[in-house]
């Protein structure tokens, strides 16, 4: 059975000042690095949202509206590159970055096509770096 | 020194990896089942060795360091001693001729700087002194007394929180200079250059001191001297090397007319481990091919073959 989304409602620190209400949609099969992200985001004021799967994640997207969603490429169910076709061709239109191991240029040309604003290779990529990145974004 | 795990995970909650709660019943869990903390925390899917290297590095405010994509050169890493680098868990990853970078699990080691400083570039390792026993005792009762004093202090004027890198400059200030060879002679011999430190993680660290190993060349150098039948001897120097170190793989990388380079891959990081020069690789080569079953006239064509008897 699915993962279903795991909404951030318990504990939630307060958000910190012009970050109120900004919403975040982590994709990520990953459980420690969704589960690591979703911390470390709560603790800067964010409200967060995880999907463990790609097809959990389309529902997700299109019932709420999202800031922001971190995107992993490779996932069960529906990959990443399937998830950013669907909400284009749905006319859905949210910030995007890919968080992926994959790394070869292609990949990150397709994504960018498909409107993805950056793309991180997470071997490569601390985690402080990313939410640096999406704090410049929101 | 690497840090204890329930030093981690401490970090760990206070960098926002790991909430309070999932630490205390991971520690609970790992107390009942005489388990370390941090297989725990992996076992239920809350932590990977990369994000603990990464909240680390956090928590000491240093760039990581992947030793694996960038690891260092053997001038390099020989430019601290074997004993140093073993002591203090740190290596040399960068060096110029006024700056050196260095690769740590713990930068706020005590005496740390001094020892690069006195250390860079020497081939014996020169270590602080032991603290007499008579200092110990001088120390504590100084502490002792400090202790008794704090709470004497008025509650209104109360001082402020030092911050951790002024905490970390008093501390090595305080400690250093205990070198055997006098601090002011140590100072006047060791680097004067910039350390910058960056964060590496253990098992990286770990795996490059491996390579602190005599390179494979100076053994079969000797033979290569004597002119005897070279090419038996070095592969079976070069088998019997791979075999003691756990290499799980022997690459041959020939490098134009000079010489080829000899490379294992243990635990999983590629490591130089010595260069044959040209005029034997072609030996050693014929030599595999033809215990494996081989043609040795094809030069061009990949090749598949097994042999148990090398040795």
């Amino acid at each position: 059975m699915p993962a279903k989304p795991q909404s951030a409602d318990k504990e939630k620190p307060e958000a910190k000042p012009g970050r109120e209400g900004k919403k975040i949609l982590i994709v990520e099969d990953e459980r420690p690095l969704a589960h690591a992200l979703e911390l470390k985001f709560q603790h800067e004021g964010f409200d967060t949202t995880v999907c463990v799967n790609g097809k959990d994640a389309l529902e997700e997207a299109l019932k709420n509206k999202y800031d922001m969603i971190l995107l992993d490429l490779i996932m069960p169910q529906m990959d990443g590159f399937t998830f950013m076709e669907e909400l284009k061709s749905r006319k859905k239109n949210c910030q995007i970055i890919i968080l992926s191991n994959l790394g070869q240029d292609e990949d990150r040309t397709r994504s960018k096509e498909l409107g993805a604003v950056d793309y991180f290779v997470k071997s490569n990529t601390p985690i402080t770096d990313i939410i640096k990145r999406v704090k410049t974004a929101l | 020194m690497p840090l204890e795990d329930v030093a981690v995970g401490q970090i760990l909650v206070k960098q926002s990896y790991l909430s309070e709660e999932e630490l205390q019943n991971a520690l609970l869990e790992a107390k009942e089942n005489k388990q370390s903390l941090i297989n725990v925390l992996s076992g239920q899917g809350l932590i990977t060795p990369s994000l603990i290297q990464g909240a680390l590095a956090e928590h000491y405010k240093l760039e990581f360091y992947d030793l694996q994509t960038n690891p260092p050169s053997t001038e390099e890493l020989a430019s601290l001693p074997e004993a140093i680098a073993r002591k203090y868990f740190v290596i040399v990853v960068e060096k110029k001729e006024n700056s050196v970078k260095i690769a740590t699990t713990d930068p706020q080691q005590e005496n740390l700087e001094e020892v690069i400083r006195v250390n860079l570039g020497k081939e014996e390792a020169v270590f602080p002194e032991e603290e007499s026993t008579e200092k110990k005792k001088e120390k504590k009762g100084e502490e002792e007394e400090k202790k008794s004093e704090e709470p004497k202090k008025e509650k209104g004027k109360e001082e402020k929180p030092k911050s951790k890198e002024k905490e970390v400059k008093e501390k090595k200030k305080a400690g250093g200079g205990f070198f055997g060879l006098g601090r002011k002679k140590a100072e006047a011999e060791g680097f004067k250059g910039k350390i910058t430190y960056v964060f590496a993680s253990k098992e990286g660290i770990e795996a490059m001191f491996l390579r602190y190993r005599k390179p494979l060349a100076t053994r079969f150098q000797q033979i290569v001297d004597a002119e005897k039948e070279v090419a038996p001897e070095i592969l079976v120097e070069i088998i019997n090397d791979a075999i003691q170190l756990r290499a799980s793989d022997i690459h041959f990388e020939p490098q134009g007319d000079k010489f080829t380079i000899v490379r294992f891959r243990v635990d999983g990081v590629m490591h130089e481990a010595g260069r044959i020069p040209k005029i034997y690789y072609e030996g050693v080569v014929n030599l595999i091919k033809i215990e494996a079953n081989m043609r040795i006239d094809e030069h061009f064509a990949p090749q598949d073959g097994a042999g148990d008897e090398l040795l």
